[in-house]
């Protein structure tokens, strides 16, 4: 370990200096204030949803502590969860709940060849505050040629964001997830957050 | 994690992988059985590295203490925690070695210690007849404050700038007025200029091993030899000052003159009990008997050998649960993926 | 001869960056202005640096590797200004464990992690306690039968005009807890918001109750008290706080506060290493500054200003950072020591003769911290459980605030305040394998061979693994501010660099005693109710009958906010004073500038809302600069 040196003293004193590296701002994980204020404001007008919901995507990561930068909100629920949530939020409402499929930017990078992802969900979307909500009921993923996967059912996990407490989806759930897309890049990102909040072992 | 084809994982409702993958920590997911040969070779490996780690599990030799020190300790810390019928002591912890390493060590150095003159010694009495006069010159320039405005002002509630003189106590003159009986084992007792190694060199000395030495000279021979009846109650009569730190006669006069005797037995006892229950990384409680003797759990919080407890339960019951303990060492290698 | 090298000027320097420096750091960086924080430690990231080492009673309970080493600074202590003080040589246990802390997050680092806030009784010790007496004008000091050499203020706000700082800190730091009073986190019950009163409830619930927690609350409710859990600053579940920043919460590992002060490795404990920083340094606007060692600040004396600040890299050379505002977040007795070698503000000094003192800097030291020593109430209950490192550190307890205060009845009695009392933490909060509770001694009454031999051996065996506890309480009234006890510098010791260390000139005040007895008789009634065996009253210590021997990690006062620049450093803006009207381009805030402080055990609670209001202080004053305003603008 580096010893300090001390100006003006014929002998470097015996004192050590612990090295650190300060991490640059992109390392930190920090939701931005217009997100954090939706988050909070849809956590307020969803209280008595009697559906079953959770924060997904990016933004439900990042509430448990995973390195990613969201620019909009995504809610996970069943069918009947999607209009419980579009009754509840109609003041924001941009798109009125139907079924929809589109293909994702990002392939699965399993084999050689690249694999488009389509998903199929009974979505609506909202605008809150300039920030956009997707809602999707009864998601399913569809990889390449594959039959179309089950609808995603999971246990929500809470957290206390400020003043209310919110349903996400579980860090296992996307973990599993992406590795069966082939998103590594992803699953690391996860594995790192798990990493800082628990325990190296069980 | 037993591993599907990926076409089939989408259609396995993903909740169920989800709960079996949250009971787990941090995995490397095999990919099957084509590995089956890469597995093999890990367990071997790890066998191998346990086997290794048993054997230098077992420190026998010393780097810091003399041979005569290491008789007197071993005798002192098998005084302080004797084998015996309610189970092991200082001797299977390996607390000697503990002691051999610290003093070697940043403790010994006293590396986290602040060392600068003066050395004002709380409790010793100054010898009969000899007076330690301890200069102190407060008029350096940063005693003095800048006040406001200019000017200057002494530090700490006015006086002058003339050297002060603090003398020992004895008879004639009254005691060094310092900060009222430190305790021992309070930051501020331990005023000595020399650094733990020193202390403990010269201690063992005055306690034991010359003509002048205490235990020579109060019980008639080396700690070593003495009756364990004697044994201890030399250990006690350390605590209680009776070796003298000042002489009335030339011949009362031990070693002690520079050390207060209790100080010195708060780190034969301090240390004695720090080898029996600190870490085993740091040579003493060994196979961890110590913190088996006091139900310490180390670093197992109640799922390290796969026992099924965790701590939310364990911390709120109303009857104890005694967890094999796990070290450091066990910890980092489970952490990082050994056995 | 030192390098010096000259660092650009930007808006906020912050020397030090723990919990206060946190708080102002991210404020004003949110609001776009440049700031600069300067710690003398590195910056702690604790899956690195402490995941796989810190489960170490040796090397971090008693080695305090993670803190601030003492040879490159210490302090010295002495109970009276007649005596030579003696340096801090050594982190020992069991009676002074607590260290400085060290980089980013400071002290808190490593600290227990109880909260909670100080009842508007505590913000006008003062004039209530003279309006109850009878006695005016309410500033008149209080008597000698209670505080000899009394230098008690009321603080420049009451508890309500702080009421929404507490807010803003606890929305930072996810603190656990019920609403104050309510057993059962109610708003509304009988019990709630009785003592203090909250506009909101803390934002994360408490932490499991032990059965001797439950025990308490069923007692103390009986009786007519209010209790409620203990609030706690680890955060009881997964939390994102109000600059967006998430927290893992608690893992009870048991390797946390009590007797050996860990630092967390999931980041559960509050820090602002893990609350505020990473918000400053996400905008952009933030520069840490590690391993830097502030010796100087340099004071214009014609203007009245701080124009820089000056630190020591770790290879010798010299910096010189200048800034508009100063914001000095400096543990304890260095915040006050810095001032002093720099000429900032007015030294205290005390006159033994006249049992008086003139200056601010310095005056008024009370230590926040128990005494080791009191009359104790205390009894056995024949439930067991697990000691050994299983819980937190504040976790687990119920609390009343029914003793504490004027909240009871003080008639005949010669004490002010009273003590907060709980009960029921969780057992083990931190390995205690050299404490034993009092540590390593000498032969006594209950061990007649001290801490040695068979006999003391067999007590020890499964000692973390009890049938019955102990239950007690030794309760404490608030240690008062006097003119005797004071901070300056002392005249024999420096530092590393040649700089003479603080001295605290210290004695536990009589009050603090008296309340220890007076309160006797109501902690074995709840022990009785309790149904505890064997309660005896033990260990009766009068004033002046023990003498502190150690610095404390809860000094509170020495530095103090106050309306009036003859006692108080600092304004109701935490800025220093030059006269009633004007003042100096810097701030301070910590449990140092605590004017009082009643016994609610952390008084980082109540620097708390001082840090936002020294934020919201320098945000008004870099404004009024920017529109051209003086330099010696007191916010207001």
């Amino acid at each position: 370990m580096p010893a300090l040196k001390v100006p003006n003293r014929p002998n470097v004193a015996d004192i050590p200096i612990i090295e650190s590296r300060v991490p640059r701002p992109e390392e930190l994980v920090v939701l931005s204030r217009p997100l954090l204020e939706a988050t909070i404001r849809i956590g307020e007008l969803l209280r008595d949803c009697p559906a079953k919901w959770a924060f997904a995507g990016d933004l439900g990561e990042i509430l448990f502590g995973v390195n990613v930068e969201p620019d909009h909100l995504t809610i996970l629920t069943t069918s009947a969860g999607c209009n419980e949530i579009s009754r509840s939020l109609t003041a924001f409402q941009t798109q009125v709940p139907r079924i929809g499929e589109r293909q994702l930017e990002r392939s699965a990078e399993i084999h050689l060849k690249p694999l488009p992802i389509i998903i199929k969900s009974y979505s609506s979307s909202f605008n809150i505050e300039g920030l956009r909500l997707d809602v999707h009921g009864d998601l399913q993923i569809k990889v390449g040629d594959w039959d179309w996967g089950d609808p995603l059912d999971f246990e929500p996990e809470y957290v206390y964001v400020v003043s209310v407490k919110v349903p996400a989806a579980p860090l296992e759930l996307k973990m599993e997830l992406y590795r069966g897309l082939g998103w590594y890049d992803r699953v690391s990102k996860i594995h790192a957050a798990m990493a800082r909040r628990h325990h190296k072992i069980v | 994690m037993v591993s599907q084809t990926r076409r089939e994982f989408l259609k396995l409702g993903l909740a169920a992988a989800a709960s079996a993958a949250a009971a787990s920590g941090i995995e490397i997911p095999l990919l099957g059985n084509q590995n089956s040969n890469l597995q093999n070779q890990l367990d071997s490996a790890n066998t191998q590295v346990t086997n290794l780690k048993t054997k230098l599990n077992t420190v026998t030799g010393f780097v810091s203490l003399n041979i005569s020190e290491q008789s007197l300790v071993e005798a002192v810390v098998e005084t302080i925690i004797p084998s015996d019928s309610t189970g092991p002591g200082a001797k299977e912890a390996g607390v000697i070695y503990f002691i051999d390493r610290a003093l070697a060590g940043d403790y010994g150095q006293s590396a986290n210690m602040f060392m600068d003159a003066p050395h004002v010694l709380p409790n010793i009495p100054a010898a009969t007849g000899i007076s330690t006069t301890l200069m102190v010159n407060p008029s350096l320039s940063w005693a003095f404050l800048l006040a406001p405005g200019g000017g200057y002002s002494v530090a700490g509630g006015g006086g002058s700038s003339a050297p002060k003189a603090y003398t020992g106590n004895n008879a004639t003159t009254p005691k060094i007025p310092i900060t009222a009986n430190p305790r021992v084992g309070s930051g501020i007792n331990y005023q000595y200029w020399m650094n733990l190694r020193e202390f403990w060199r010269a201690g063992l000395v005055a306690f034991s091993g010359t003509a002048k030495s205490y235990s020579n000279k109060a019980y008639g021979g080396n700690f070593e030899t003495l009756s364990s009846t004697n044994q201890l109650q030399a250990l006690k009569d350390l605590w209680s000052n009776a070796p003298k730190t000042t002489y009335a006669t030339s011949d009362d006069l031990t070693g002690f003159s520079n050390i207060l005797p209790s100080d010195f037995a708060y780190e034969l006892t301090f240390m004695t009990w720090a080898g029996f229950l600190m870490d085993p990384l740091y040579g003493g409680n060994q196979n961890m008997v110590g913190w088996d003797y006091v139900g310490f759990n180390g670093v197992n919080f109640g799922n390290f050998y796969g026992e099924g407890f965790n701590q939310q339960t364990l911390m709120v019951a109303t009857t104890p649960t005694k967890l094999k303990p796990a070290s450091l060492a066990q910890y980092q290698q489970a952490a990082t993926g050994g056995t | 001869m030192s390098t010096v090298i000259n660092e650009p000027a930007v808006d906020v320097v912050c020397l030090g960056v723990g919990y206060m420096s946190g708080v102002v750091a991210t404020e004003l960086a949110l609001q776009n202005y440049k700031v600069v924080g300067i710690t003398k430690g590195p910056y702690w990231d604790y899956v690195n640096d402490f995941s796989m080492t810190k489960y170490d009673e040796w090397g971090v309970g008693l080695g305090r590797k993670y803190d601030s080493p003492l040879p490159l600074q210490t302090t010295t202590i002495r109970n009276n200004s007649s005596q030579f003080a003696l340096p801090v040589r050594r982190y020992t246990m069991p009676i002074q464990y607590h260290a400085l802390g060290h980089g980013v997050g400071g002290a808190a680092q490593h600290y227990g992690g109880t909260m909670g806030r100080q009842g508007p009784w505590g913000y006008q010790m003062l004039s209530r306690t003279n309006q109850d007496l009878g006695v005016t004008p309410l500033t008149t000091p209080l008597p000698s039968s209670i505080n000899p050499q009394d230098d008690t203020h009321d603080w420049p706000l009451t508890y309500e005009q702080y009421e929404k700082y507490y807010v803003a800190w606890e929305n930072a730091h996810g603190l656990c807890g019920n609403y104050n009073g309510s057993p059962t986190n109610s708003s509304t019950d009988q019990y709630s918001q009785k003592y203090p009163w909250m506009s909101q409830n803390y934002r994360l619930p408490p932490h499991p109750l032990t059965p001797v927690a439950q025990m308490f609350q069923t007692a103390t409710q009986a009786m007519g008290y209010n209790p409620f859990p203990h609030v706690s600053s680890l955060a009881s579940q997964p939390y994102t706080n109000s600059y967006g920043v998430t927290v893992n919460p608690c893992v009870y590992d048991g390797y946390c506060g009590g007797p050996c002060d860990y630092a967390c490795e999931t980041g559960a404990k509050a820090n602002a290493a893990y609350r505020t920083i990473p918000a400053a340094m996400k905008t952009n606007n933030f520069t840490l500054v590690t391993n830097a060692y502030i010796y100087r600040l340099d004071y214009d004396t014609t203007n009245n200003q701080v124009t820089a600040a000056r630190y020591y890299d770790a290879q010798g050379n010299i910096h010189v950072q200048p800034a508009a505002v100063f914001f000095n977040g400096m543990w304890g007795y260095n915040m006050i020591r810095i001032m002093l070698l720099s000429g900032v503000g007015v030294p205290y000094q005390y006159n033994s003769g006249t049992g008086t003192g003139t200056g601010t800097v310095g005056r008024g030291l009370t230590n926040g911290y128990l005494p080791f020593n009191g009359t104790n109430v205390s009894g056995t209950l024949s439930i067991g459980g697990n000691s050994y490192a299983a819980g937190n550190g504040s976790g687990g307890s119920v609390d009343i605030y029914d003793l504490m205060d004027d909240n009871f009845d003080h008639t005949g009695q010669n004490f002010i305040g009273g003590s907060q009392i709980g009960m029921g933490g969780y057992l083990g909060g931190g390995p205690g394998n050299i404490t034993f509770a009092g540590g390593v001694g000498g032969p006594s009454s209950s061990n007649p061979n001290g801490s040695m031999g068979s006999a003391f051996k067999a007590k020890q065996q499964n000692k973390y693994l009890p049938k019955t506890v102990g239950v007690g309480a030794t309760r404490f009234a608030p240690d008062l501010p006097t003119f005797m006890n004071y901070v300056d510098l002392d005249p024999h010791y420096t530092d590393a660099y040649g700089d003479p260390v603080s001295r605290l000139t210290y004695d536990w005040t009589p009050n603090t005693y008296n309340g220890a007895i007076g309160l006797v008789q109501k902690c074995k009634d709840i022990l009785t109710k309790m149904g505890a065996q064997n309660i005896t009253v033990g260990n009766a210590v009068n004033p002046g009958g023990a003498h502190n021997d150690w610095w404390g990690h809860h000094l509170r006062g020495g530095c103090r906010i106050g309306s009036d620049p003859s006692f108080a450093v600092y304004s109701g803006y935490n800025q220093l004073f030059l006269s009633p009207t004007s003042g100096v381009n810097y701030f301070g805030a910590g449990e140092i500038t605590n004017t009082t402080g009643d016994t609610v055990p952390s008084g980082t609670h109540v620097a708390g809302p001082q840090s936002y209001r020294a934020a919201e202080g320098i945000a008004k004053y870099l404004n009024n600069i920017k529109l051209g305003g003086s330099v010696n603008y007191l916010a207001a």
